[in-house]
């Protein structure tokens, strides 16, 4: 075998032109900004920090325009898979890292402070390394922090296929790369009407969440700052208390309605635009059984949880919205957990691991695979005593291709796996306990955002640079799934 | 455009690939996952896997919103029930391929209406057509016939000649005729008046049929195809035949199959049948091929065809060609030294891709590989390009105006013709400069 390794300069143009997409997206975020200290200033907030995502933003568009007509030298013709996994990951690694900037310029955080919290951003994580949110970032980076949790919600790859229709298959590798999912059948047959539709829906409902939290009496600002982190399911919010500062039940409903239409595959709501019937949506196995999870866990919850609140009215109000955001892997906090039971505590573990459906921008291993993995699991054991006895596994009315199943199987080794050595290398380095170190790995893994069983205030602050730069990986890999990011590991993917 | 395309062979790729390009919406089909597979991973496309000619999956498929629906599997039936099928459920256009002859004689390559189905091609016959009528001309490796025989269009490749190292201008063209296009290493360019042409070029040329076959003679020392040889006595083969006796030339067809030789005999009077390998030498040589004009391989394996038109060539044969089903190893054939190289697929594709265009247009040639094409269209009375001077007309570099059939007449056009509304027009425009041309004659608002 030669080992010669293999010309991957086809990437540098599409990431450059990210990266200067990003650019662009700093330079409106801080013009935005801008005009709206001066029409309506919140004098309660720290001020400044429009000039810090001025420079940053010359300083991404200058690097991304660099890279792009560098780029150009080396355009292939078409985007193979390799290249587009590459691209993929250096795409979020580049994105994670332009985003730190405006942190590093504007709220005096160290670079891999900043880092973490981009990535957290992007990924909708929404675990934050910040301890005084309300002191320390002005109007400006709260906006920015949340525009890149809602960029990366429905995909920064996802958006560039859809500006760029003309990438053919290739945008069709590059999709697949940041959306893997087992059914990535697509709305239309292009890739680029897919993705442009996927942002239009996504558009449309944080306008919708937008007006709703508007007329329920948020403050303008508060209301598209949180608009953005819940429809990406990412979680991050302008108060140190989360939604709980508002405490408003009205508010708290809304929210986690929208968490839950977040976490449902956009591919059905496309359908049920399309064709005006429900049909496809509530006959769906997934849906139904997302429905189903939903249901069964806010009762169990409110009832566990009478023992924390008294009223039934109040213990619905804080469960519906604790399952609500865990599903989802959201991660904004209404309540306190660590006052639950161990029973009600392990539900809401086992929801993080669930996560939402396919197709959606919540995290997690998804429903369909858990699914997927129960009926195999079902019809292994069956054949221990009927060996002789066919059955394919199905979803719906589609039979499930061994291929499919082994690529869900190795999916969840991947993850457990994952969490072991995360749970391993956090433990050595930080010397936190077992119980620490797991919740930490599972709600990166899965983007969450708060950890459960965390000693002391509920964030990042305190783990060392090295644990941190640990975690933007985990999430990292998290978001895209594990497989695009592992291909890079693997040194055949170098080699000619 | 929504396009479904079931079947996903040589030419099922190949329409994607080419469809892809343009920007339709396309679903592709096809009983085997791999070729689903491979479909996926190439091109912008949706998949199926499934029976093509079931109800269910056609609904599945979109047919019923389709603009145009192709069926080119490989099984004729098959085809033919899709087309009929996305036709019922409400699809503009269909179209299906077949292949063999069995229940229909095919005296033509194209039948339009057939048990309902909009367009039936049948390749094989297209290709005997055009091999025929490269036997008619002077030296031409492909000829076309555009706005029903009244215009031919013919590439030559030029060896030793009168016209070469001297200014197009200087070359004295029969009335009615132009150099459309040449082609030099692999480059195809739209010739001007000080344009040389040299050795090894290849030309495209365009213009009355009379016209045309003068010029050959003048870029061209071949005559004639009198006497041709054929080897495979398929639907390619007997169409061929068929079509080179109404030519009055001699034929001779080498069968290797008893039965099938048997039979073409009791078919055709006055073809001499060999039954034979057309691969072997020594029969080749027994059968003095090399005293034939042209010997053309035309069995459904390409590596018969090729092997036996090399021996062909080393018997003394002068003039040799093939049919190749992978459209892809043309050029290799042409490297070879075989002069004619046509292909069922590429015919095949020409006829349905003028669908995917829609807007009049009769006929769509490609050039090339794709590097330009002859469009065939009625010119509206909407269009931009109707009632002005072709000098006026503003056609980009690289598009042609070759001819306007009006009426009876062609004209082929100087600076002063006009394009009148209902003119049949025939164009040739590299890839560059085809979204400038249909803007100029497709209907404004439109």
């Amino acid at each position: 075998m030669s080992t010669q390794s293999r010309d991957f300069r086809g990437v540098i143009r599409p990431v450059g032109a990210v990266v200067l997409g990003i650019g662009v997206m700093i330079a409106l975020c801080a013009g935005v900004a801008v005009a709206w200290d001066r029409l309506s200033p919140d004098l309660t907030r720290p001020q400044g920090g429009s000039g810090a995502l001025g420079i940053s933003a010359v300083i991404v568009c200058a690097i991304g325009a660099a890279a792009f007509l560098y780029g150009r030298q080396f355009v292939s013709e078409r985007i193979s898979r390799r290249e587009a996994l590459l691209a993929v990951s250096l795409i979020w690694i580049s994105t994670g890292i332009c985003g730190a900037i405006p942190f590093v310029l504007g709220a005096d955080m160290s670079p891999v402070d900043s880092f973490f919290e981009s990535v957290s951003g992007l990924t909708t994580t929404g675990a934050t390394v910040i301890t005084d949110i309300e002191t320390r970032l002005s109007r400006p980076l709260l906006l920015w922090r949340s525009l890149i949790q809602w960029l990366g919600g429905m995909g920064i790859v996802v958006l560039f296929v859809a500006v760029f229709p003309n990438l053919g298959a290739g945008g069709k590798h590059l999709f697949r790369g940041e959306v893997p999912g087992t059914t990535a059948e697509g709305l239309r047959p292009r890739i680029a009407e897919t993705s442009f539709a996927l942002w239009k829906l996504y558009t449309a409902l944080t306008l919708l969440e937008i007006i709703l939290l508007k007329v329920l009496g948020l403050d303008l600002f508060d209301a598209v700052c949180h608009a953005f982190t819940t429809m990406s399911t990412g979680g991050f919010s302008t108060l140190d208390d989360s939604i709980g500062g508002f405490n408003r039940p009205a508010v708290e409903y809304v929210i986690a309605c929208f968490m839950l239409v977040g976490s449902v595959n956009y591919g059905l709501y496309y359908g049920l635009i399309r064709t005006g019937h429900w049909r496809g949506l509530v006959r769906n196995i997934e849906f139904r059984s997302y429905v189903g999870i939903v249901a069964v866990a806010v009762v169990v919850m409110t009832i566990l949880n009478l023992g924390v609140h008294d009223q039934v009215l109040t213990s619905f109000r804080y469960s519906f919205f604790m399952v609500a955001t865990t599903i989802s892997s959201t991660g904004y906090g209404t309540d306190d957990y660590t006052a639950y039971s161990s029973t009600a505590l392990s539900i809401i573990i086992l929801l993080m691991f669930v996560g939402g459906s396919s197709g959606s921008t919540a995290g997690g291993i998804k429903i369909e695979r858990a699914v997927l993995m129960g009926k195999q699991a079902i019809a292994q054991v069956q054949k221990s005593f009927r060996p002789a006895s066919v059955q394919l596994v199905r979803m719906g009315k589609a039979s499930i291709s061994a291929q499919v199943l082994s690529d869900v199987a190795s999916f969840f080794l991947i993850y457990m796996g994952c969490i072991a050595v995360g749970v391993l290398f956090v433990t050595l380095v930080d010397g936190v306990p077992l119980p620490t170190a797991f919740g930490t790995m599972l709600t990166c893994l899965s983007n969450m955002g708060p950890a459960p069983f965390h000693q002391g205030p509920d964030n990042f602050a305190a783990y060392s640079a090295g644990s941190k730069l640990f975690f933007v990986l985990a999430m990292l890999l998290g978001r895209l799934e594990f497989f695009t990011l592992f291909a890079l590991f693997l040194p055949g993917f170098w080699r000619r | 455009m929504n396009i479904v395309v079931i079947g996903l062979g040589e030419v099922g790729r190949h329409l994607l690939g080419v469809l892809d390009k343009e920007g339709h919406d396309i679903v592709a089909v096809d009983s085997n996952p791999k070729a689903v597979q491979y479909a996926e991973e190439h091109y912008d496309v949706a998949s199926i896997v499934g029976y093509g000619a079931s109800e269910k999956l056609l609904k599945v498929a979109g047919a019923a919103r389709a603009n145009l629906v192709v069926a080119v599997t490989n099984h004729d039936e098959m085809n033919l029930i899709a087309a009929l099928g996305a036709k019922q459920l409400g699809a503009q256009h269909v179209v299906a391929r077949v292949q063999g002859t069995a229940w229909s004689e095919w005296t033509e390559g194209i039948r339009y209406g057939l048990l309902g189905v909009d367009v039936v091609i049948n390749p094989r016959v297209l290709v005997a057509q055009e091999l025929s009528r490269i036997a008619r001309s002077y030296g031409a490796s492909d000829v076309v016939d555009l706005a029903q025989d009244k215009v031919e269009l013919v590439q030559i490749d030029l060896e030793e000649s009168r016209v070469l190292n001297k200014p197009l201008s200087a070359v004295e063209l029969p009335p009615h005729t132009l150099v459309a296009a040449v082609v030099r290493d692999g480059d195809l360019f739209v010739p001007g008046g000080a344009d040389v042409l040299v050795k090894g070029d290849r030309v495209y040329l365009i213009g009355r049929p009379e016209g045309v076959l003068v010029a050959e003679r003048l870029f061209s020392k071949e005559r004639e195809a009198r006497r041709v040889t054929i080897v495979g006595g398929g639907v390619v083969g007997k169409a061929l035949a068929r079509e080179l006796l109404q030519q009055e030339a001699t034929v001779m067809i080498i069968e290797r199959d008893l039965a099938t030789a048997e039979e073409i005999s009791g078919e055709f009077e006055g073809v001499q049948v060999v039954h034979g390998d057309g691969t072997d030498g020594a029969l080749l040589e027994e059968e003095e091929v090399g005293t034939y004009d042209l010997f053309a391989a035309v069995t459904r394996a390409d590596e018969i065809n090729l092997m036996a038109a090399l021996l062909a060539q080393r018997a003394g044969c002068k003039r040799t060609a093939t049919i190749v089903q992978r459209a892809d190893y043309t050029s290799i054939y042409r490297q070879l030294g075989i002069d004619i190289v046509l292909s069922p697929r590429t015919v095949a594709s020409d006829q349905i891709l003028r669908f995917s265009r829609g807007g009049g247009l009769h006929s769509l040639t490609v050039l090339e590989d794709g590097q330009a094409e002859v469009v065939e269209l009625t010119a509206s009375a909407k269009c931009r390009a109707v009632n002005k001077p072709l000098h006026r007309m503003n056609l980009p570099r690289g598009a042609l105006l070759a001819a306007i059939v009006h009426g009876d007449d062609v004209i082929i056009p100087r600076g002063k013709d006009i394009v009148h509304p209902g003119d049949r027009v025939i164009l040739m425009t590299t890839k560059e400069a085809r979204a400038t041309v249909e803007r100029l004659f497709r209907p404004r608002g439109e």
